[in-house]
């Protein structure tokens, strides 16, 4: 029996929330069928602000200084600027925009969702919602983000950065230190570092569990690169600067999940210290001031004056202490930021449904949940394994898979609603190999773009070189090639001379983006060109052109 | 010992081996004196400057040549060539990764079925197998001659489009920050980026195979557009079947995306006029006139329908047994199931491009009509001066030694430039022949030019398409460090060994390229007329 009306609940308010409805609006017909089918779609959000992901395009500069728009064609008109689109985020300014469709309604529920769970065999989810209220939907997309993650005993007093309000806390806990200790190994952990070296007078304590710094993002060649860029001292630099917008944006609701920092975090940051400190800063002697902790284990952060009386002695006179383990020793700092990473926050959905080991829902590369039917994830909630048949591509939390995968679920989920129309009662998915054909090209190759420590990156494929345990080895090659001024990092991994990953530094490098994807794609020979495919002899572009 | 597996000498390329490849690399040693003898300057500057700049490629540069080499070049664009060719002797050819254009231009002289001469105009570069800048024509009533996707390039029917507007620069002086930004919203660029315009997988199917109609359809492009691109924006032999999925795959996101690499969108002025009565009559006479350059082509797309010929041809190659010079150069006969394969894809790619330009004409229009706050983009005369192609092959008359002949004229970094009162040519251009737009590199001047009879008797009716090559001459290659890795790649515990050429290099390589010198070149060659010279005052790029 077919509903006169589906209803698909969207659980998140977020970027993958706001791209599945963008997707079933745009591409719903009704079922193709004479009567038509519509679809009430409702969001169940923490936050009545709904927000989405967009392309902007950053101007990059060597220098600063001027106002930003005369600058820019300046700078044009003398070929040396580029432009990489990143994505940022900004509120859903109106509802109407996505509900461009006869077909389709659109509500939105300002509740969180405390159960999910399938009916017997009435194919109807059965949402409850923390007001007490219960939902029945024939579909359920799960987009409910992720929370930070936070190592064992670390106490309130250290910030964690996740969303754009923990951006604001840390704007207070950074006043007045004079260590700051960075836990993680991510890109935040990497671009908080750059922060404080480069805007406030404090000393730098990383930790992190791996051997090399930034281990999380990139090979340890690209990591070298940018740590070289992080400890250069230049007092003739000015601040590079990370983009043109600096005011914050976004407003988000408090709570632990939602919305990643994302790619203009920092930019909120600058303009804060920039605000508070009118005092030049100096940004020099930073290889004095970044101490460095590789391989160990942050486990426990405390207040001074709870701290063991030894531990106390060793970390004078700063406001927190920290324990590495091992070597099973105290370090001291006024604040403690710990960048860890994420866990997908999916508590609210049936214990049935398969779950990764990260805690996330397992899904197909259509976003479906792995053994439930009409229930799809995305975004930062879903787990996307590694699949031999697309190696180019792997998961990373990123708003732009956010919007990707987002995007994706609301395609595969108006396909699955529209053979519910057509054969009752709801389906079971197709064969895969007929499936094959809908997966978009974005889950074909891994894409990243962003940028580090002032300098704008891409990452294409297997940049860092994972998954390559599965190539044989005599086959492997890999090109580097590295230059400081201007700074210029390029990295190309060779599998059977074909391209397979790179990593890409600098304005010079991330021009040879759109020629690296492609090679990737058509999987085209290029072992021949050997050094001239990296170190900038050749015109790269021009040659595959 | 490090164990080295850059495999920088083998030259080969393409895809799986085992094809016809008649090794000509290695086989003859010959020096820099004696590879120069081969090629000959047709004239003295002091007696004749359009003989002065071209040069001829003997037979027996290169194995197999079955017509002579011929290119363009100046003094200063010469020295660059043969630069590359001294470079090329001392090391025996095992030196590096690319063959000397001058090379690539006398193996395209090698394949089956070509006709007159191997040509390259003054950006000559090197290029995947065939140079950029390099025009070869093959006679399409020889069942031997082929058609090879190197000639047309990965980037299929890349190429310049031009908007003029009835603006002045003093107009858009204030605000011309805000002008660029508007385009920047409205224009979709770079990596991972995807289409505004909301495309469907039927809507591809269509666009492949209706080019600019479908634009037209649809609301995007103007009826004047078409009759001002070349084949009217759409060839009529595309057959979206001959496609594979995944091209599709690839440039269903991209559809109305600029693309990022060497693509961009400009804001242009006129600085320079010429030629008054071409120029007035293409609406870009007056100085200071603000116009739009759009450069893009086929993206994902193309990439993908030029790698599956060329894996496709190889087996071809075999098979017929044809032999060639350089791997690279993988060709199928015109008449086999290959090569018209190709041709039918290869011509939906060039529908998708025109299909993008029109997109992103439509979307430069609308930033245009919001910013100067004007209904419609007619307001503001924003009609398509002309828009070139200048990676593809197409199916063209032209005369021979006295005779008529069919030929299919591959045009890969050349744009072609047919004369006045040529058919092909839009009746209000036939007095002044066919505009050439000549994008520089992003942000230096670009050039309108047009066709001369000259050059449809010399060059099958082709001139210059860029500012040409970007070659260093630094020593960086010499500095190649191996290191035995380094299990430098972050593979999680597992440890992996492979050879790593590791490279610094001390000096930014100096690179070398100058639009002007390449236009001026192509002017006193006679195969084009400079008319206009365009300066940039705002970039869009990728």
């Amino acid at each position: 029996m077919t509903p006169s009306r589906f209803h698909v609940c969207v659980v998140g308010g977020g970027v993958a929330a706001v791209s599945a409805v963008r997707a079933i609006t745009a591409t719903w017909d009704g079922g193709s069928t004479a009567s038509k089918t519509s679809i009430l779609v409702t969001i169940i959000s923490t936050s009545p602000n709904l927000v989405e992901a967009v392309e902007e395009h950053h101007q990059r500069h060597d220098d600063d200084g001027g106002d930003d728009a005369s600058k820019h064609v300046s700078k044009a008109s003398t070929g040396r600027t580029g432009m990489l689109a990143q994505l940022h985020v900004q509120n859903v300014k109106d509802i109407a925009s996505i509900t461009a469709n006869h077909d389709v309604q659109v509500n939105v529920k300002c509740a969180s969702v405390h159960t999910c769970t399938l009916e017997g065999n009435e194919h109807v989810y059965r949402l409850t919602l923390d007001d007490a209220s219960i939902i029945d939907a024939h579909a359920v997309i799960a987009c409910s983000g992720a929370r930070a993650v936070v190592p064992t005993k670390h106490d309130t007093a250290g910030v964690s950065v996740r969303d754009a309000v923990d951006v604001q806390r840390l704007i207070g806990e950074l006043h007045g230190a004079r260590r700051v200790a960075v836990v993680g190994n991510g890109a935040i952990a990497l671009e908080m570092c750059h922060h404080v070296l480069e805007k406030i007078d404090a000393e730098v304590a990383w930790c992190c569990r791996d051997a090399t710094p930034g281990d999380a993002y990139f090979d340890v060649d690209a990591s070298n690169f940018v740590l070289s860029r992080l400890l250069r001292d230049d007092n003739a630099t000015k601040r590079p600067r990370t983009s043109r917008t600096s005011s914050a944006r976004t407003e988000v609701s408090s709570k632990t999940t939602g919305l990643s920092a994302g790619p203009n975090w920092l930019a909120q940051l600058d303009a804060a210290v920039a605000e508070r400190e009118h005092t030049s800063t100096p940004a020099n002697r930073r290889r004095e001031r970044l101490k460095l902790y590789p391989n160990v284990l942050a486990d426990e952060s405390l207040p001074a004056e709870m701290l063991p009386p030894m531990a106390r002695l060793a970390t004078q006179p700063y406001r927190h202490g920290v324990h590495l383990s091992p070597p099973d020793e105290w370090i001291g700092a006024d604040t403690v930021i710990v960048c860890c990473g994420v866990a997908p926050a999916t508590g609210w959905v049936a214990s049935k449904a398969a779950r990764a080991a990260d805690g996330g829902l397992l899904v197909d590369a259509h976003m479906r949940c792995a053994n439930m039917p009409m229930l799809y994830a995305a975004g930062d909630t879903a787990t996307l394994p590694y699949d031999e048949e697309r190696p180019h591509f792997f998961q990373q939390r990123t708003w732009a898979q956010a919007r990707l995968t987002g995007w994706t679920a609301g395609l595969t989920c108006v396909r699955d609603l529209a053979r519910w129309v057509s054969n009752a009662p709801p389906p079971s998915p197709p064969a895969a190999v007929d499936e094959e054909v809908h997966v978009p090209v974005g889950l074909e190759l891994f894409v990243h773009t962003t940028s580090f420590a002032g300098q704008p990156v891409v990452m294409l494929g297997r940049h860092d070189g994972r998954h390559l345990d599965r190539c044989d080895t005599d086959s492997l090659q890999t090109l580097v090639s590295e230059q400081h001024d201007p700074p210029r990092f390029v990295r190309a991994t060779l599998h059977d001379g074909k391209l397979i990953g790179a990593c890409l530094i600098g304005m010079e490098a991330v021009s040879l983006a759109e020629t690296f994807e492609n090679l990737i794609l058509s999987e085209l020979n290029v072992g021949h060109v050997g050094a001239a495919l990296v170190d900038g002899s050749e015109d790269i572009e021009d040659y595959f052109d | 010992m490090p164990r080295v597996t850059s495999s920088s000498s083998s030259g080969g390329g393409g895809g799986a081996g085992g094809v016809g490849f008649a090794a000509s690399r290695g086989t003859v040693v010959r020096t820099y004196e004696e590879e120069c003898s081969y090629i000959t300057q047709q004239g003295l500057p002091s007696l004749s400057p359009s003989s002065s700049v071209t040069f001829d490629i003997r037979l027996g540069f290169v194995p197999n040549m079955r017509v002579p080499g011929r290119f363009f070049v100046n003094e200063r664009l010469s020295s660059l060539m043969f630069e590359e060719l001294q470079q090329h002797a001392k090391t025996g050819g095992s030196g590096g990764g690319f063959l000397p254009a001058v090379k690539q231009i006398a193996n395209v002289a090698a394949l089956p079925g070509i006709v007159k001469h191997s040509l390259a105009m003054p950006d000559v570069h090197s290029g995947y197998g065939f140079a950029i800048g390099n025009v070869a024509a093959f006679d399409m009533n020889d069942p031997q001659a082929v058609v090879s996707p190197g000639g047309v390039g990965f980037d299929i029917n890349c190429g310049v489009r031009l908007l003029r507007t009835n603006l002045l620069e003093r107009d858009i002086e204030h605000d011309k920050e805000a002008l660029c930004q508007s385009l920047y919203d409205h224009i979709p660029v770079g990596v991972g980026s995807q289409g505004i315009i909301p495309t469907t997988a039927s809507d591809l199917e269509e666009a492949l195979e209706t080019g600019m109609d479908w634009s037209l359809r649809e609301g995007y492009a103007w009826v004047e557009d078409k009759e001002h691109c070349e084949e009217a924006g759409r060839m009529l032999t595309a057959d979206p079947l001959k496609v594979s999925a995944r091209a599709k795959k690839r440039g269903l996101p991209q559809m109305g995306t600029l693309g990022a690499g060497n693509h961009y969108a400009e804001i242009q002025v006129v600085d320079e006029v010429y030629d008054e009565v071409a120029a007035r009559k293409m609406g870009i006479g007056r100085k200071g006139t603000v116009c739009v350059m759009i450069h893009s082509g086929s993206r994902g797309l193309g990439h993908q329908v030029a790698t599956d010929a060329l894996t496709a041809m190889e087996r071809a190659m075999t098979r017929d047994g044809i032999m060639t010079n350089d791997r690279q150069l993988a060709c199928a006969r015109i008449q086999s199931q290959e090569g018209q394969d190709y041709l039918a894809s290869m011509s939906c790619a060039a529908n998708y491009a025109w299909v993008n330009r029109s997109s992103m004409t439509f979307l430069a229009r609308q930033a245009f009509a919001k910013h100067f706050k004007v209904d419609s983009a007619e307001d503001l005369d924003m009609h398509v001066v002309y828009d070139v192609s200048h990676n593809i092959a197409k199916v063209e008359e032209h005369e021979v030694d006295g005779v008529m002949k069919t030929l299919l004229v591959h045009r890969k970094g050349s744009t072609r430039a047919f004369p006045p009162h040529h058919p092909s040519i839009p009746v209000d251009y036939q007095l002044i022949g066919q505009p050439v737009l000549i994008g520089g590199t992003m942000g230096t001047c670009s050039y309108v030019l047009t066709g001369t009879d000259k050059g449809m008797a010399t060059t099958f009716g082709s001139t210059c398409h860029g500012a040409g090559r970007a070659r260093s001459r630094s020593s960086s290659r010499a500095k190649l460090d191996y290191t035995d890795v380094l299990a430098n790649l972050r593979t999680k515990g597992i440890s992996i060994r492979v050879a790593s050429p590791k490279l610094v290099m001390e000096e930014a390589p100096e690179s070398y390229k100058d639009v002007t010198e390449v236009v001026n070149t192509c002017d006193r060659a006679g195969i084009s007329k400079t008319v206009v010279k365009l300066r940039p005052v705002g970039v869009v790029k990728g």
